[in-house]
């Protein structure tokens, strides 16, 4: 591990001209970014002036194996190297075993089904159209909640039959996760003060 | 977590069956990829034909990537490490004064700071070659590699039970 001295503001020179450049070329969403980083190994990455860091941040809950992990690179390689994209215009062998691995680990039940997105964000869209489908009308999302920061794209999408069965709905916060059960019925009337205060004091609606 | 854990936690915690499950972050193991998981008949065929659709979205390179990413946490037994490492990082930050909880499970876990300091802890941990993140004023958030060693949360423990005696948390900041 690094020592304090080695990590103070003499030591982030190239870092600091690479942070420049970032400044002049990336849009600002992020603010100033805390190191740049040139490369991972394991549980350490290091800056662009050599410094080393133990990530327990782990490029916010991503990197799962670590950086570089062998096997994940190994996998990606020869992945990249036989096909890497087809649209899904085409089915692709990763792609259905990967669907039947994951139905699996949820021990899901016959007739389950897996869509695949780009992140998690993407992911929670896909789902949030499925629950407008039902016509129920209301999506009850988690005060504190991180969902993603996609805007409803849909809503802007220009053909009906691609927008119209999920229009948008009314968002309800709640401040507790129990009170979305309907399964039980011992904490139904607690709940369902829960949710009236909730919705009258505590709660925005939001629309898409 | 896996997929079967996470829902049954929902199951056993708030009484709920989820028709639908949304998974992403470390799924690729750093490669992007998301992906609804729909229980049943019923929420299996909820968007059919043209109704939904992605371009990227499942290509053979993010899944080969998530495919050898779920490999791997198998192979290598890695929700055995999980467990040790985080009953190790929780058991060592509880005793430390300042802490006031450590919320959370597995490796992703938050320390409640008995001040709004976690902003100027998380910068000194940079200075001294720890990447953490303070998603609230008052929480420092821990979301290591599965695959972190209790050698290398040592470092970290250390680090930031000096940090805490050097500089204490009192009411209301510091």
């Amino acid at each position: 591990m690094s020592g304090l001295s080695e990590h103070g503001e003499g030591g982030l020179e190239r870092g600091a001209v690479d942070l420049q450049r970032y400044g002049h070329a990336l849009m600002g969403t992020f603010g100033v970014p805390m190191r740049v980083l040139t490369r991972g190994e394991g549980s350490y990455v290091w800056d662009a002036d050599g410094n080393r860091y133990l990530d327990l941040l782990g490029g916010i809950a991503v990197n799962a194996l670590g950086h570089g992990h062998p096997a994940w690179v190994e996998a990606i390689a020869s992945q990249a190297a036989t096909l890497a994209h087809a649209s899904n215009f085409f089915a692709t062998e990763p792609q259905i075993a990967l669907a039947e691995r994951l139905l699996d680990l949820a021990q899901a039940p016959t007739g389950s089904r897996v869509f695949f997105a780009n992140s998690g964000t993407e992911a929670n869209e896909a789902a949030i159209k499925m629950a407008r489908k039902t016509g129920k009308g209301t999506i009850i999302a988690l005060e504190g909640g991180f969902h993603g920061r996609s805007t409803g794209a849909l809503a802007l999408t220009y053909k009906e039959a691609y927008r119209a069965p999920f229009a948008p709905s009314s968002v309800t916060w709640c401040s507790c996760l129990s009170t979305m059960s309907r399964r039980w019925p011992m904490r139904w009337r607690p709940m369902r003060r829960t949710f009236r205060r909730s919705s009258s004091s505590r709660s925005r609606v939001r629309r898409a | 977590m896996s997929p079967a854990r996470a829902r049954g936690s929902l199951t056993r915690l708030h009484g709920i069956q989820p028709d639908v499950m949304t998974l992403a972050k470390g799924l690729g193991g750093g490669f992007p990829i998301g992906a609804v998981v729909a229980f049943g008949d019923r929420a299996g065929t909820m968007l059919g034909k043209g109704e939904h659709g992605t371009t990227f979205g499942g290509n053979p390179l993010a899944a080969a990537a998530a495919l050898a990413t779920l490999r791997v946490i198998e192979d290598e037994d890695l929700i055995a490490n999980v467990k040790a490492v985080s009953a190790h990082l929780r058991e060592r930050l509880e005793a430390m004064v300042g802490v006031v909880e450590v919320r959370g499970e597995g490796l992703l876990l938050g320390i409640g700071l008995a001040a709004p300091a976690s902003a100027e802890i998380a910068q000194a941990a940079v200075a001294a070659g720890f990447i953490v993140n303070p998603p609230s004023p008052d929480t420092i958030r821990l979301v290591p590699a599965l695959t972190l060693t209790t050698a290398e949360a040592d470092t970290f423990l250390t680090w930031i039970e000096g940090h805490l005696a050097a500089h204490p948390l009192n009411e209301g900041g510091r």
